[in-house]
């Protein structure tokens, strides 16, 4: 938000910013007057019953559960009152990581590892597919958008069920490697590889990637372009310095949209992998099936969230510091 | 901020303070509301000590077990309900779905109907039932949840006088099985053998039988990228003791599931073994994976059902310990105390202990063999069973000799949990 009254923009702004501020006034009054106080915060309940319900009640379920109990069956029994909390699975999970035998470490670093791999790979090739659409499909750009939308329509699970039957040791794929003689035999890609696994993460969600890209690059006005090449820069440069750092905001929205949801991905690896190739979000999905796994579960959830304040912060930072020079 | 924004008495930013304080006074009313109970409250009456007892010392073979009674049967006068729609709760692809046809067709005069919801393993079957998430007729749990399951009044006693077909028609050993003396909750579905399966196709049937431990194939690098085993906590924990001659797959002593539990991480890191439910009966008949352990239903199943049209059912063989030493099992019928048509769901039960009916059921689609007298075991190959998978029937003997998995303490089931998290966990 740009801030009209406290920080009023120099030279001929400020005198549009001055009118806009006395009519703000007069209208405020008017309004104090019709409306009573409570009108306009009242259509914020919505979204306020939205939040609430949706996501602060939930979240302090999740704490009751981490540090609840369970039943005979293993069920957990959340306990909504902090002060019966009992901390005691949230330390033993945590020294499953940071232990002496800290055997959810791999998994964490396999994470690590997978997910910004996953995340750039989505990012080399979304972003040059969403630069072609925008910029060179000419009249056939809403073909390509339905294009790019369509995977969509088919539920991500049967598409990964496609890809099972495609990877197989006797599937298309390796029938053509051996076809061309690119392997000798087959290549077991489903027995735990973590390429498989992080192709797989790169293919379910390079979409979520390429549209708020295309989104930025389509909005960049080609006359900026062409006065960087009338400065003098050769195409590669006018990408360099041109389109490049205006599509920086597109990049890093793009990474965070992508890069969240696969932290807590367990479906491609269950799909696409083995326990070999287990990732964060297995160990959660491992812990919620297993009787009395619900506060393990729970303490999971808190220390993924945890891990993903991180870069969230860094985005929020960046567009905030980005809104305050734009 | 839109061209109207300062129409609006306060700043976004204030506006954006009063609702987020809204939003945080709404769930502390609920937290202080939730704070009137205290915690556990809704885990139910204490146990006794009797049913602690049953609980830290659950059935074994030679510890029976006569489980408490909290209320009496159903009178045997009780009529059918009439128009009710039987609730059954099952693992899925485990009965075939034309007996629900039947038996509708057969009490057509009372108007029933059948509905079928699955699980996909025990825990989850018991942990549903539990919480109250389903409300079943009839269930279907393996022994080792029955001591749970009736120390937590949620299983009715069975009337006997209704289900005449037990005594009728089932080995003797299930009308008064250790588990449950004098069957007063369960009566037996199937029984199963847990062995190995194999494609004879790819692994001829002398190279698992001259080896001096044939479970270790399934650590064989040979046949890497094409193992499976079951991605079932106690199941897999139990090869990892029983190739280590461990008979005692109900182990307390951490050494022991420590030692099993890394013996499946090195079996998982020399072959790329797959953890899976579906692994035999259907990916072995695919000829995705080769050699597997496995239930000898699946394989049976696999061989009866799911191999692809054309090839012949030779292809798949199963091993088991020829002195009938590796793991048994058998899965019951029980009637949840909640059942809201106890009347229908004794019928039920007596209609699929009916020889004709438990016999289709076996030899059309489900491969799982139901203990019944009339059942020959030596008979059932080939007429049934083809004779490459002849180690599948199971015989009477190895209910003297193989190892059940059953119910352990709440603190032994903790080391399971443990070493099972380590598994998955891909260490």
């Amino acid at each position: 938000m740009r801030s009209e009254v406290t920080a009023p923009a120099p030279g001929r702004g400020d005198q549009r910013v001055t009118r806009k501020r006395a009519r703000a006034v007069t209208d405020g009054a008017r309004s104090r007057a019709l409306y009573p106080r409570w009108y306009w915060p009242s259509f914020a309940a919505p979204a306020t019953v939205w939040l609430a319900v949706l996501f602060v009640l939930p979240f302090f379920v999740v704490f009751a559960v981490a540090f609840g109990t369970t039943d005979l069956f293993g069920n957990p029994l959340p306990v909504y009152q902090p002060w019966y909390w009992s901390t005691s699975t949230f330390t033993g999970t945590l020294q499953r990581f940071f232990g002496a035998d800290a055997f959810y470490r791999p998994a964490l670093v396999r994470t690590l590892v997978f997910v910004p791999v996953a995340s750039l790979l989505c990012l080399v090739f979304g972003y040059a597919i969403a630069y072609y659409v925008a910029r060179h499909s000419g009249r056939r750009k809403g073909l390509f958008l339905v294009l790019l939308i369509s995977p969509f329509w088919i539920s991500y699970l049967m598409r990964v069920y496609a890809w099972q039957g495609l990877l197989q040791p006797d599937g298309l794929i390796n029938k053509v490697l051996v076809a061309v003689h690119l392997v000798g035999t087959p290549i077991n890609w489903l027995e735990g590889k973590p390429l498989t696994v992080i192709l797989g993460l790169v293919y379910g969600y390079i979409p979520y990637m390429i549209l708020p890209l295309f989104g930025f690059l389509d909005r960049i006005d080609p006359n900026l372009l062409e006065a960087g090449r009338d400065l003098g820069a050769s195409p590669a440069k006018t990408f360099l310095r041109v389109t490049l750092p205006l599509s920086r905001q597109a990049i890093l929205a793009g990474m965070i949209i992508v890069a969240l949801p696969m932290f807590g991905d367990y479906y491609t690896n269950d799909l696409l992998g083995s326990t070999r190739t287990a990732m964060f979000g297995n160990l959660i999905d491992t812990a919620v099936e297993s009787p009395g796994g619900g506060p393990q579960a729970g303490s999971l959830v808190l220390m993924l969230m945890v891990l993903l304040i991180v870069p969230l912060l860094y985005y929020l930072h960046s567009t905030r510091k980005a809104q305050e020079v734009g | 901020m839109g061209p109207n924004g300062g129409a609006r008495p306060f700043s976004r930013r204030e506006f954006l303070r009063r609702s987020a304080g809204a939003a945080v006074a709404l769930p502390s009313a609920a937290a202080i509301l939730a704070a009137c109970t205290k915690p556990g409250a809704t885990s139910g009456t204490k146990p006794s000590s009797v049913e602690e007892d049953l609980l830290a010392h659950p059935a074994r073979p030679d510890h029976p077990v006569t489980l408490p009674l909290y209320q009496d049967p159903i009178p045997a006068s009780t009529p059918i309900e009439e128009g009710a729609t039987l609730q059954v709760y099952n693992w899925a692809d485990y009965l075939w779905p034309r007996l629900f046809r039947e038996f509708e067709d057969a009490y057509s005069k009372y108007g029933v109907k059948v509905n079928l919801t699955t699980f996909n393993d025990i825990d989850e079957g018991v942990a549903k039932l539990a919480s109250g998430q389903v409300t079943p007729d009839v269930f279907f749990p393996d022994p080792s949840q029955i001591t749970k399951l009736v120390v937590s009044k949620l299983l009715q006693p069975l009337q006997h006088d209704l289900i005449p077909n037990l005594e009728a028609n089932y080995w003797p050993e299930f009308q008064n099985p250790f588990y449950d003396q004098g069957w007063h909750y369960t009566v037996p579905y199937t029984i199963y053998t847990t062995g190995i399966a194999y494609r004879r196709d790819h692994i001829p049937d002398e190279k698992i039988r001259s080896m001096s431990n044939p479970y270790e194939i399934l650590w064989d690098p040979e046949y890497k990228g094409r193992v499976t085993v079951y991605d079932d906590r106690r199941e897999l924990l139990a090869l990892g003791l029983i190739k280590n001659g461990i008979k005692d797959v109900n182990t307390g002593d951490p050494s022991l599931i420590n030692m099993a539990k890394d013996d499946i991480l090195k079996l998982i890191d020399a072959t790329n073994a797959q953890l899976t439910i579906n692994g035999v009966y259907v990916k072995m008949a695919e000829d995705v994976f080769w050699v597997g352990q496995s239930w000898s239903g699946d394989v049976v199943a696999a061989a009866l059902y799911y191999l692809p049209k054309g090839v012949s059912p030779d292809v798949l063989g199963y091993w088991y310990p020829s002195d009938g030493g590796g793991v048994i099992g058998n899965d019951t019928m029980v009637i949840p105390a909640s059942a809201k048509s106890p009347r229908l769901a004794h019928e039920f039960l007596n209609f699929m202990l009916d020889k004709t009916n438990a016999w289709n059921n076996f030899t059309n689609w489900n491969g799982y063999q139901p203990p019944l007298t009339s059942i020959d075991p030596t008979s059932l190959v080939p007429k049934v069973v083809p004779p490459s998978l002849s180690e599948a029937v199971v015989l009477p003997k190895y209910f003297d000799t193989g190892s059940f998995i059953l119910g352990v303490s709440p603190s032994v089931d903790a080391l399971y949990n443990q070493a099972w998290d380590e598994i998955k966990a891909g260490a």
